[in-house]
């Protein structure tokens, strides 16, 4: 039976907001941690959600946006369809986190949400990574059950890509 | 003029594509799944297909593993453009023809002559 561990929860939230900081970062969109809630106006957020699976692991990870850091780092005109990307371009870089302590993971294919007053409840223990940029903010949360006794192991060198790598072969 | 076939189930990263190929010289067709990749494929003549992985309906490598196993389409060559860089999922792309892995974000221009070097002058 799969269970949340705080300290791997920890972990992985930790894991999670560093690749949000390097994902907007790759765009040009500089996002510097702050401590809060998001502010939930009546204007319209964008959300999406990808699932993960491993062996021991599994979890799921949700982006949350205001409009404009999202626009600003946006190839195209289509926020909507730019967050779905944007999500599962985070939940890539998790992934080879992972990778790098000999974890395997499966995603989920992005769902994404769009409406008014998005929050998750956040528990006594943990609350969502929230960041702030000129123009808005934009939050993330993360859930991860394992198995009893699962730990991520020693950082090892899995020689798996990165970010920007072009293999010929 | 010599075509490719860009295949992603985000419109954003199919257009940014798009736009970089065509003003590259490349006559461009798109397709939002797999199963629309193959059908484009077998409809059309193509020098190159970029391939995203994670997709629904039908995922990038099976496509390719499709694609390479049809004579129509066996000869057409697939760069793989995504998030993933787990090594058994590139060794398994590689060992079923694709010609490059590129992970996002891949700066266009990167991309282009990628695809230049691979598919030849437009």
């Amino acid at each position: 039976m799969l269970y949340e561990n705080d300290d791997l929860a920890k972990l992985v939230a930790d894991m999670t907001g560093e690749c949000c900081i390097e994902l907007f970062a790759a765009y040009g969109v500089a996002l510097k941690p702050c401590d809060g809630q998001f502010v939930n106006t009546e204007d319209l957020v964008f959300s999406g959600a990808i699932g993960f699976i491993g062996a021991d692991v599994r979890g799921s990870c949700l982006l949350v946006g205001d409009p404009a850091p999202i626009v600003m780092s946006s190839p195209s005109g289509n926020p909507r369809d730019w967050t779905g990307e944007l999500t599962n371009q985070l939940v890539g870089r998790l992934k080879r986190k992972f990778l790098g302590f000999g974890l395997e993971v499966q995603l989920t294919i992005p769902v994404v949400l769009s409406g008014v007053h998005l929050q998750p409840a956040a528990t006594r223990k943990r609350s969502p990574r929230l960041f702030g940029t000129d123009t808005g903010s934009v939050m993330v949360w993360v859930e991860v059950e394992s198995e009893p006794g699962f730990a991520l192991g020693e950082e090892v060198v899995d020689g798996a890509g990165t970010e920007g790598d072009i293999l010929i072969f | 003029m010599k075509r490719v076939l860009v295949v992603d189930d985000s419109e954003s990263v199919r257009q940014q594509v798009t736009d970089a190929l065509t003003g590259a010289g490349f006559d461009v067709v798109q397709a939002g799944d797999g199963m629309s990749a193959l059908m484009r494929a077998s409809e059309n003549t193509f020098s190159a297909i970029v391939l995203d992985v994670n997709m629904p309906i039908l995922g990038g490598v099976e496509t390719l593993e499709r694609l390479k196993q049809d004579p129509k389409t066996s000869s057409i060559s697939v760069i793989m453009l995504t998030t993933e860089a787990q090594r058994s999922m590139i060794e398994r792309a590689r060992q079923s023809g694709a010609k490059a892995w590129l992970i996002k974000p891949v700066k266009m221009e990167s991309l282009v002559s990628t695809v230049l070097k691979i598919a030849g002058a437009p």
